[in-house]
């Protein structure tokens, strides 16, 4: 299983059981969602406070260093690429240009100066005029940095525009990501399902079948380590025969990966089969009644606190968090 | 069970298990089991012993109720467990705990209730401290060990094992095969397995060597080593 053991995001981490773990996972999913929903159309600040905010949750959570060194480090290195790269960028911005220079600028010419002398007065006096370089008005600059020759660089250029894009690109990517590792490496695969299965609850009486819905989500999350497994078992066939894939050329390779493929699905579904089998021989009922009890889905104080917490931040969210 | 040869048989305690002249085949050429007859008295460890397509497996699943028998009768009064070869293709849920559950549902027992059933089951087989771990971060003795609780959870008094040792190093092996053996010595079970491995033959009480589809040996299990080592030679 070395493939899924070396997958840094979204395993469950089941000791030590900090209070994150402890809070219902109806209540962490309606957390998930803010997260998932908050950083759209807001402002920079918001979206680096929001990224800030999940570092801080994880170390105040107690999560082991080692946990998430390994969950936060990759995402860290990713995202500050996706700054660096979306910052140094030409920031696209189809700019209207208005000149600062009055409008005669433009009809000066040299030519021109050949009249008598009031004119010829008038004429540098104009010049004069539109050659003295104005002072801006205020102390708004559009491009922020911009070096002709940097290091490797013919030209960089850092402008608002592609800042702004650089923090919400980054920002955007981990949020997303690391809110929704977070709350998988805190609740339990069963525990998400069995919060599911009691937010549907509403839809039994449109003749939802939400017990069959769940138990095959609980089913294909035991699944997924499976056919992570079959694909590895696949992959190392493959490598202990020394396939020399230059010499076997295009087509050949496509065909033999099709024969894998037609293999792996074939596997799957002996393996599918087998559980079926097994889940007859554990006294599976039906699908509809088959409700595995394990969490007790209770909202106790610390859980209340948590949906409490959720009104100041909305209307932060509402009246900082905003477009400017 | 005229057939068959008694080798130091021990009086025979009431059986939980009793097949009698059982036939099946796949078509009409693929004959797996010809008038297959045994008993497994209550309380033991007993082991069926056999050549790749002996037909155990297939006796297996015929005492599980997935195969229905040709001719003859099988009698099992007891609520059964079984243990798949492989445990991956037989824990569907996604943590220990869960998958433990899994198999109480149709009791409608209250939660309380299924978690203590849980941690009794996991503390029979020494795994009371992973109750919260995930299915694919365990060995593959630890799954092993799971899939046994999950029968021992649903009290059931008998338990059959499907060549459980199959995927698992010698260490893993015999750790597991004593550990079962000492189940059935602490509590009220009665095991049926399944192997080709002679030295598992040292922590049964008895066993039976399956060969053309029917029982040509039964009894003690040291004796039916030694026979089986002769044979070998």
């Amino acid at each position: 299983m070395d493939l899924l053991r070396s997958l840094p995001i979204g395993s469950y981490l089941e000791q030590p059981v900090t209070w994150l773990h402890r809070i219902d996972p109806r209540v962490k999913l309606v957390w998930l969602m803010t997260f998932l929903i908050a950083p759209l159309l807001s402002n920079p600040f918001w979206r680096i406070a929001l990224a800030g905010s999940l570092i801080l949750l994880t170390i105040v959570a107690g999560i082991p260093f080692r946990v998430w060194r390994k969950q936060m480090g990759w995402l860290l290195l990713l995202c500050t690429f996706m700054f660096l790269f979306a910052s140094i960028s030409p920031d696209s911005l189809a700019v209207k240009y208005t000149p600062r220079t009055p409008p005669f600028c433009g009809e000066i010419s040299p030519a021109n100066n050949t009249a008598n002398n009031t004119t010829k007065d008038l004429a540098a006096e104009k010049t004069a005029q539109c050659t003295s370089i104005l002072a801006p008005a205020t102390d708004y600059q559009y491009v922020l940095f911009d070096k002709p020759k940097f290091f490797l660089l013919p030209r960089l250029v850092i402008t608002r525009r592609s800042l702004d894009v650089a923090i919400r690109i980054s920002t955007l990517i981990f949020t997303l990501i690391y809110s929704t590792s977070l709350y998988l490496l805190t609740t339990a695969p069963e525990e998400i399902t069995e919060g599911l299965d009691d937010l549907m609850n509403p839809l039994r009486h449109f003749n939802i079948p939400v017990s069959e819905i769940v138990l095959t989500l609980t089913l294909s999350l035991r699944f997924i380590p499976l056919v992570l497994e079959e694909v590895q078992n696949l992959v190392r066939s493959i490598r202990t025969r020394a396939i020399d894939w230059k010499k076997l050329g295009l087509r050949r390779s496509a065909q033999l990966w099709l024969i894998v493929s037609e293999k792996l699905l074939e596997n799957l579904l002996l393996r599918a089969e087998q559980i079926a089998v097994a889940m007859d021989v554990r006294g599976f009922t039906s699908p509809n009644e088959h409700r595995v009890q394990w969490h007790q889905l209770k909202l106790r104080s610390r859980d209340w606190i948590a949906l409490g917490i959720l009104i100041p931040f909305w209307c932060a969210r509402w009246f900082v968090g905003g477009t400017f | 069970m005229s057939h068959s040869i008694n080798i130091g048989l021990k009086p025979d305690k009431t059986p939980v298990i009793r097949v009698n002249d059982v036939g099946f085949s796949w078509s009409s050429e693929a004959i797996v089991l010809d008038g297959c007859s045994l008993e497994v008295p209550q309380g033991e460890f007993w082991m069926l012993l056999g050549n790749n397509g002996s037909g155990k497996s297939t006796l297996l699943r015929l005492l599980a109720g997935l195969l229905v028998p040709d001719r003859g009768s099988i009698v099992m009064p007891y609520k059964t467990g079984f243990v798949f070869q492989n445990p991956d293709r037989q824990l569907v849920m996604p943590t220990v705990g869960a998958d433990i559950a899994f198999g109480l549902v149709s009791e409608h027992l209250s939660l309380v209730q299924v978690k203590e059933r849980v941690r009794s089951a996991l503390d029979a087989v020494n795994l009371l401290d992973l109750e919260r771990r995930p299915i694919h971060a365990l060995s593959g003795g630890q799954k092993q060990r799971i899939a046994i609780a999950g029968a021992i959870a649903r009290n059931c008094e008998v338990i059959m094992f499907d060549e459980p040792t199959a995927l698992l190093d010698p260490d893993s092996q015999l750790e597991l095969v004593a550990q079962v053996k000492n189940l059935v010595k602490n509590s009220n079970l009665t095991a049926l397995w399944v192997t080709h491995r002679l030295e598992e033959l040292d922590y049964c009480d008895g066993a039976f060597l399956l060969e053309g589809g029917k029982v040509v040996a039964k009894g003690d299990p040291q004796s039916l080593k030694q026979r089986l080592l002769a044979t070998e030679k």
